[in-house]
């Protein structure tokens, strides 16, 4: 009979380990415990063990109220192993929750509900979905016009700690330049929001939510707002945020890309996917190309989409570079699309097997990496799962309100009161110095479904 | 002496059972550990392992001639795919032995310092504990016992990751 297998080969044994069992085997003895915890086993346990998925998640037509979440693994069986998700029930409190980026696979939820009576405090979920636990942040003054707020998040790669940036541009309060740009940092590790007063975005700045994170950056699309002056009318390029020094950088884009087109940004693996429409002889053609190393100059045209069907909308990308697509039939039900990969060499189009209400998709732009969790930078595994535990007991106290110790009813009437008082005095505030709120944007899609019509009638006249 | 110059010179193994194993120096260059011998010309025609059984050595030998004939993947970039595969499915077919000679084979594997044969068996050691309890895990590996979390402490680790016991 064998000797007792040396702990270097348990150890061996244990990376090899699916997670479920692995997290039940802490309690083998107080040696895998300590092992199992250690941040140094995380991180290499996260190289082995990467499943691909794709999160989408989207409205479907039986239930309009609620978000639906799917993960789809992303390899060779793609898109035959669909499976729900269920987020967090902190995603399912949110009004509005979208998928604000991914990174490392983490998971960033943000409520976007904008309503003109909203507090000025509103809630950031991230996710962790391997270890199925989530964190809730408070995002501290955030204003209630669309456009006028962003909200970043990214897995700093040194330290493994997720960061949340949120720019806030008060436009209120004058003409162009005078008024206020925020910018604000949290640190997971630290749990504090800290004001950044360097390097910020110019004021004239306008971001697209849509963020894609590669290496120790953030990208978002971004415009300049001063459409008055020709030599910005229109103006794009794109705006990056450095994860370790914090800096924002504006990245120029050449020119065939900077004015009168509609771009979209994914990523596809390490590189960030571009995907310019532009239009050529009254028809729209849409090609993906790709930007390497953070630099603008190296952008590469991969390939044109081609499609007899003119109404789609790339939302992301697999990993090996298909785009993903929501497709509408002309003569489907209006209101409901289908999302379809489409294969650049053959122009094939291939349904996903996913169907919901148009414009209610919201993907991640990277893959979720399930199986995969991040050391939170308090060398702590299981940190997560006790931050959220705290954020729970606490709403709790405020929603319930009904506790028979006395002192606990008065400190709850009276941040009730506090609560009360504060959100009139914001309504009043709000009432006077804020501009009138925006109106939805009309959709891209029935602009151009217009603009179409219109190209196909010309003709004939 | 160069070591090149002998690829057809044989090795012989002794078990701790006295067997002898005559195998081609190529087939015993698998474990890094004969290799390092052999470099450094401490390896006399008969290298004896006193802790490694008969059974346990014929069948590492077994894998040592599989993976020495195979090509290696650092040859050259276009290694024949149906390789690949036939050696997977030797693997598979190697590893379906009872869990004492896995041990076995893994002890004598890390001795002899077998990388690929060290990651195959913990793969499948990994693989026919994953639905075990933590007290299976406790007896297979034979984990001291002075090592036991406490009962509190067991009822805590339980609770922090409830989800895995579902």
């Amino acid at each position: 009979m064998s000797d007792n297998i040396p702990f270097d080969l348990q150890a061996e044994i244990m990376k090899r380990l699916p997670i479920k069992p692995l997290i039940q085997f802490r309690s083998v003895s107080k040696t895998w415990k300590l092992f199992i915890d250690s941040s140094k086993f995380i991180n290499n346990y996260h190289r082995i063990h990467q499943h691909h998925h794709l999160l989408v998640s989207y409205t479907n037509p039986e239930n309009k109220s609620v978000q639906k979440y799917v993960s789809i693994v992303d390899d060779d069986t793609f898109p035959e192993q669909k499976c729900a998700l269920n987020v967090p029930s902190s995603v399912t409190l949110l009004n509005e929750p979208t998928i604000v980026g991914v990174s490392q696979g983490l998971v960033c939820f943000f409520d976007t509900l904008e309503r003109s009576d909203d507090s000025r405090t509103k809630t950031a979920v991230i996710w962790n979905p391997t270890i199925r636990k989530s964190v809730s942040v408070s995002v501290p003054n955030v204003l209630a016009i669309p456009y006028y707020n962003v909200l970043g998040f990214g897995v700093t790669p040194d330290t493994c700690d997720p960061k949340l940036v949120k720019v806030s541009f008060d436009r209120s309060l004058g003409a162009w330049g005078d008024y206020d740009t925020v910018v604000e940092v949290f640190t997971l590790s630290t749990k504090a929001w800290k004001r950044l007063t360097t390097n910020l975005p110019r004021n004239s700045t306008a971001f697209e939510g849509n963020q894609v994170v590669i290496d120790r950056f953030i990208y978002w699309r971004a415009w300049d707002l001063r459409f008055e002056d020709p030599r910005y009318d229109g103006l794009e390029y794109i705006m990056s945020f450095d994860l370790v020094t914090e800096e924002f950088k504006e990245l120029d884009l050449p020119d065939s890309f900077a004015r009168n087109n509609r771009l979209f940004m994914s990523k596809v693996r390490e590189s960030l996917a571009v995907v310019q429409a532009k239009v050529v002889d009254m028809k729209e053609v849409v090609s993906v190309w790709m930007m390497e190393h953070g630099d603008p100059k190296s952008l590469t045209k991969k390939f044109t989409i081609n499609t007899t069907n003119e109404l789609f909308e790339v939302h992301g990308f697999r990993k090996s570079g298909e785009p993903l697509m929501e497709m509408t039939e002309d003569d489907a039900e209006p209101e409901l699309d289908d999302l379809c990969v489409y294969e650049p060499y053959s122009g094939h189009m291939k349904s996903v097997g996913i169907t919901a209400i148009e414009y209610s998709w919201n993907m991640s732009k990277d893959n979720v990496n399930i199986a995969k969790s991040v050391d939170l930078g308090t060398n702590d595994f299981w940190y997560l799962e006790h931050a959220s535990k705290q954020q729970f007991a606490n709403k709790n106290v405020e929603a319930t309100g009904i506790n028979p110790g006395l002192i606990v009813l008065l400190v709850v009437g009276g941040l009730l009161i506090t609560f009360l008082v504060g959100n009139y005095v914001l309504y009043m505030y709000a009432q006077k110095t804020l501009p009138p709120r925006k109106k939805k944007p009309v959709s891209k899609k029935k602009l151009k479904r217009e603009k179409l019509k219109q190209g196909v009638a010309a003709p004939g006249e | 002496m160069s070591t090149s110059s002998s690829s057809s010179k044989k090795i012989v193994l002794k078990s701790a059972d006295n067997e002898t194993f005559e195998i081609d120096e190529i087939v015993a260059l698998e474990s890094q550990a004969i290799k390092n011998m052999i470099e450094d010309e401490c390896a006399d025609n008969v290298i004896p392992l006193g802790n490694i059984d008969s059974k346990t050595l014929s069948k590492i030998i077994e894998y040592c001639k599989k993976h020495a004939e195979s090509p290696k993947k650092d040859d050259n970039a276009d290694i024949d795919e149906k390789a690949v595969e036939d050696l997977k499915s030797f693997d598979a077919e190697f590893a379906k032995v009872d869990m004492p000679l896995i041990q076995d084979i893994l002890m004598a594997a890390n001795f002899l310092n077998i990388d690929n044969l060290i990651g195959l068996m913990c793969r499948t050691i990994a693989d026919r504990i994953k639905g075990k309890t933590p007290e299976e895990i406790r007896k297979i590996l034979n984990i001291n016992k002075n090592d036991l979390l406490s009962p509190e402490q067991e009822a805590k680790a339980r609770e922090e990751n409830s989800w895995a016991f579902d």
